[in-house]
C-alpha cells in the first residue's frame, strides 16, 4: 500500500496539513490526485497566529510539508481495500504458506506489527537476545501472512495475487 | 519445499522468500528502495525544517513519501540538556522534505534521554524557534560577507537542519 493510495482512500477523513511555509490547514479531505493536490472542506487555516475558516480549499501537492492523519486511517483503508479485493477474487491462494511459511526472513525479528500499541519501555534494560522481538498483536495468531498487509514494495508484490487469509472464508 | 504442493508451471518459476532476500542482499540500492528493510521498524526522520520525527515506517514510495505510525516529534536542546516530545499519531511526510532517515535501535534509544530533562513541548518549540531565528540571522550575515568576496553562500530559510 503506497502512501498516496492511503491518501486517496481516506476521503472524508479529517486531517491537518502543514505547508512548506509553516502554515497549517485543517479540514475534511474531499479529493486527491496523483500529484498530492488536495481539496478540503470545512477548513481552518492557521498562519502563525492568524486563524481563518473557509468552506473549501485547494492545496497544491507541491506545497505540502506533511499531513497529520487520523489515528485509525491505516486500519480503515486496509479494511476497505480488503473488502474490495474479496469482492474481486474468490480464490484464496496463499503462496507464502505453500512455501513453508515465513519465519526465515533474514530480519524477521524486531518488526513492529500492526496494531501493537506497546509501551516504549517494554523490554528495556535487557540485551538483545536475537530472538522474538515482535510486538504482539491479535492478528498474528490467526493469520499466516501477517507481514504482508502493510508491507513495502517487496512484500506487496509477492502477495498481490492473494487476499488476507482471515477474510477469505466469507 | 515449494514444489511439494501445487508446483508452479515450468518456465514460470516463482522465487521463494529466502531467495528474494538473497537477491535483495546482493544489490546496493541507492534509490528509495534502500529503505525496504526499514518497513515496520522504528525509524528517525530529519526534515528540512529541522524537525525530528520518530515513528514506525509503514510504507513509502519512490519519492520517499513516508507513512509513519505512532509518530513522535522530538526537540533536543542539547546546550541545556533538555528535550521535549509531542505525539502526532499517523503522519504522512512528503518526500521532498526529508533530509535523512534511519533505523532506531529501540534498546538504546532511551539511554541518552534518561540523562536529559523533559520539558513541555511548547516551551521547547519556542526555544527552537529562537535558535532558528538566530541561526538564520548569522547565516545571512555570513552570506553577505561572502558575497563581498564574490562567493556564494547558499542558505534558505526553509533549510534549517
Amino acid at each position: 500500500m503506497l502512501p498516496l493510495y492511503l491518501l486517496t482512500n481516506s476521503n472524508g477523513q479529517h486531517m491537518l496539513i502543514e505547508l512548506k511555509n509553516g502554515d497549517t490547514v485543517q479540514g475534511q479531505l474531499t479529493n486527491v490526485d496523483n500529484w498530492m493536490n488536495l481539496t478540503l472542506a470545512d477548513v481552518t487555516h492557521t498562519a502563525s497566529n492568524e486563524v481563518i475558516t473557509l468552506p473549501e480549499i485547494y492545496v497544491r501537492g507541491n506545497f505540502i510539508k506533511y499531513i497529520k492523519l487520523q489515528q485509525d486511517v491505516i486500519e480503515k483503508v486496509k479494511q476497505s481495500s480488503a473488502q474490495q479485493q474479496s469482492q474481486g477474487h474468490h480464490q484464496n491462494r496463499d503462496f507464502r504458506r505453500r512455501q513453508g511459511g515465513g519465519g526465515n526472513r533474514r530480519d524477521n525479528d524486531r518488526r513492529f506489527n500492526q496494531g501493537g500499541n506497546q509501551k516504549r519501555n517494554e523490554g528495556r534494560g535487557s540485551h538483545y537476545n536475537g530472538g522474538n522481538r515482535r510486538y504482539n498483536n491479535q492478528r498474528q495468531s490467526n493469520d499466516g501472512n501477517h507481514s504482508s498487509a502493510m508491507g513495502g514494495f517487496v512484500q506487496h508484490h509477492q502477495t498481490s495475487a492473494q487476499q488476507p487469509a482471515s477474510l477469505g472464508h466469507n | 519445499m515449494s514444489e511439494s504442493r501445487g508446483s508452479p508451471a515450468p518456465g514460470k518459476s516463482k522465487i521463494t522468500e529466502g531467495e528474494a532476500d538473497l537477491y535483495l542482499d546482493q544489490y546496493n540500492f541507492t534509490t528509495t528502495a534502500a529503505i525496504v528493510g526499514s518497513v515496520d521498524r522504528k525509524i528517525f526522520v530529519l526534515l528540512r525544517d529541522g524537525r525530528m520525527l520518530f515513528g514506525i515506517l509503514r510504507t513509502f514510495d519512490q519519492y520517499a513519501n513516508l507513512i509513519l505510525q505512532h509518530c513522535v516529534e522530538r526537540i533536543y536542546i542539547t546546550e541545556e540538556n533538555k528535550y521535549a516530545e509531542n505525539e502526532c499519531g499517523v503522519f504522512m511526510v512528503r518526500g521532498e522534505n526529508v533530509v535523512m532517515l534511519g533505523e532506531v535501535d529501540i534498546d538504546k534509544e532511551d539511554e541518552p534521554l534518561v540523562q536529559m530533562e523533559q520539558i513541555p513541548f511548547e516551551e521547547a518549540s519556542q526555544m527552537k524557534q529562537e535558535r532558528d531565528d538566530a541561526r538564520y540571522k548569522s547565516e545571512s550575515q555570513k552570506g553577505r560577507q561572502m558575497a563581498r568576496y564574490g562567493l556564494i553562500h547558499d542558505f534558505h530559510k526553509s533549510d534549517i537542519y
